[in-house]
């Protein structure tokens, strides 16, 4: 029973064959197109020429043929200093991205989230008592590692270039909201408010208004609301608390065809919260047992809401990039030294 | 009074069907969200463990008396273990399902009985052994008789079933609620006349043995 899928095709079926580092054959044009949407905010393709006069709208300027990664790393080789990941618009990149952090979050064991399980461990141990939390939460890192490389890049980057790619980022990240993909879209706020992008005076200058605006709501303290007002509109709260069938409630999510992936880490937190509570309540009435009680029954709904979002999860069905996957795969990992040296090399320009 | 037990249902109202408690135990993946599934919804697919408890109601009829029961199907999974205890408080009746296939589940089901010894008085709970995934009997690890001879040395009802291929699992339930009728029209009235007796956990009629 390790499936998690009540639903025929899970989005598993249609990955079968991601190896990091294998570089495909490019067989699948079709899935470089920008999605059907009424905006199309297509990225801007790979530029020919060198740095362009016009910084202002980096997202929305799509010049539909030049969109393939394969092109990119063709051009990339010729011109140093652009960065490959403007190859590709921000709802594909979402889309890719949200395809990864549902497999992820699917794979999450929900008795691992309980507070009393992995608060008392060492943190070193946490991959091999939690280890499906602590892929998860790696991967969520690793989402945010992607953005600070593209937006930092090399030395040679100049101020628009960086512009262009902070102002996809944007993009992106508004478009993971829409897809109600908060995971990822936290990361890249995560990404994008540390230091060294933030930091990054000139290149948010020439970020577009448009990409800001869009970005704004999302930078703020306001993001887990975003994401709870989500939870709350399509009545899962609701559900985990009243619905005490629980099949009842997975199918009738899974027939909405609505995905949300949540923040992880929204979820742990109140999990580790109420455990603190759950903690003083047995300084107070360690006569009374109701109130740990209900608090650990509290626990259980929390868990349940998040056993219904992963269910919800099999709705996202977007074509797999595979080019794109493995890219993604075998991009490095930073560490603190190798942030440090971005930060530091991207300020002498 | 018998709410105070955590019981109030068979003795609630007059003209509703009589509530019973029934909680589903056993270890992780032994089929229990499925024995649930399949008698109340006469359905079967591959379902994610669950979490906590899920909780399910089906009125049983049996020929002229019905009987409401309330099916807690609990965890299974070790780490919810903790959580399952605060479920089968004030349960009528119990469901000890194990996989035929899996000595281990059939161990954990013992353990699951003296959890609810250390619980209930004896006789209190209406207890049935179940060997569920008999559509997988090339696999077996458990054999019939091993469950029967348990079940009648601990007195308690035995049944093997397959929620897959819908074998026995109706009949499961309404051996249960047959039971648990059963012992509602002996000892219905004692409890309504006094049920400071019951409350003081006197000697009960014991559990009819198997009837294989």
């Amino acid at each position: 029973l390790t499936s998690v899928s009540p639903s025929p095709p899970s989005l598993g079926d249609q990955r079968p064959a991601l190896e990091p580092g294998t570089h495909v054959a490019l067989d699948l044009p079709l899935s470089m197109e920008p999605a059907p949407g009424p905006v199309s905010r297509a990225a801007p393709a790979p530029r020919t020429e060198p740095a362009p006069v016009a910084t202002g709208e980096a997202p929305p300027e799509p010049i539909p043929g030049l969109c393939h990664p394969s092109a990119v790393r063709e051009k990339k080789q010729h011109r140093a200093g652009l960065c490959p990941i403007m190859a590709y618009t921000a709802t594909h990149l979402a889309q890719q991205l949200t395809l990864m952090d549902a497999e992820q979050f699917k794979k999450v064991l929900p008795w691992e989230c309980l507070g009393s399980i992995w608060t008392e461990q060492e943190r070193r141990d946490k991959e091999l008592v939690v280890p499906t939390i602590s892929a998860a939460l790696s991967h969520f890192y690793h989402v945010a590692d992607f953005v600070l490389p593209t937006c930092l890049g090399t030395c040679t980057m100049k101020a628009q270039d960086r512009a262009r790619v902070l102002g996809l980022w944007c993009w992106r990240c508004q478009e993971c909201t829409t897809l109600r993909n908060y995971s990822s879209s936290r990361a890249t706020v995560t990404a994008l408010e540390c230091p060294p992008i933030h930091q990054l005076k000139k290149p948010w200058r020439a970020v577009s208004r448009r990409s800001l605006i869009s970005f704004f709501p999302l930078c703020t303290e306001k993001a887990p609301e975003l994401m709870n007002d989500c939870v709350h509109k399509l009545g899962i709260s609701k559900l985990a608390s009243v619905e005490n069938n629980l099949q009842r409630a997975q199918m009738r999510q899974w027939r909405r065809k609505q995905g949300i992936i949540p923040c992880l880490g929204t979820f742990l937190t109140n999990l580790v919260l109420l455990k603190k509570r759950t903690h003083n309540a047995m300084d107070d009435w360690t006569s009374r047992e109701g109130g740990v009680h209900s608090m650990k029954l509290q626990a259980i709904k929390i868990l349940q809401q998040l056993q219904l979002l992963q269910v919800t999860v099999e709705n996202f069905r977007f074509e797999l990039d595979k080019e794109f996957q493995s890219w993604f795969q075998t991009m490095k990992r930073l560490d603190q030294e190798d942030k440090l040296e971005l930060s530091v090399s991207s300020h002498v320009h | 009074m018998a709410e105070a037990q955590g019981s109030p249902g068979p003795w609630a109202a007059p003209d509703q069907p009589c509530v019973f408690k029934l909680v589903l135990l056993g270890s992780g993946s032994v089929g229990k969200s499925s024995l649930a599934l399949r008698y109340v919804k006469d359905d079967f697919r591959s379902i994610l463990p669950t979490v906590g408890c899920a909780f399910f109601t089906k009125v049983v009829e049996l020929g002229v008396s019905s009987l409401k029961l309330e099916i807690w199907d609990t965890a299974g999974q070790e780490k919810y273990h903790s959580v399952c205890h605060l479920y089968f408080r004030g349960a009528n009746a119990a469901l000890l399902v194990y996989d035929i296939t899996r000595k281990d589940s059939f161990h954990k089901a013992q353990q699951w009985l003296q959890d609810l010894e250390k619980e209930f008085p004896p006789g209190e709970v209406v207890v049935m052994l179940v060997g569920n995934k008999t559509d997988l009997s090339e696999e077996r690890e458990v054999t019939f008789e091993e469950g029967q001879e348990f079940a009648e040395s601990k007195r308690l009802l035995f049944m093997e079933t397959s929620a897959k291929l819908n074998h026995q699992v109706s009949e499961v339930f309404s051996a249960v609620a047959r039971e648990l009728l059963r012992r509602r029209k002996r000892e219905g009235p004692a409890q309504a006349r006094d049920a400071a007796v019951a409350l003081s956990g006197g000697p009960m009629r014991q559990v009819r043995c198997c009837t294989h």
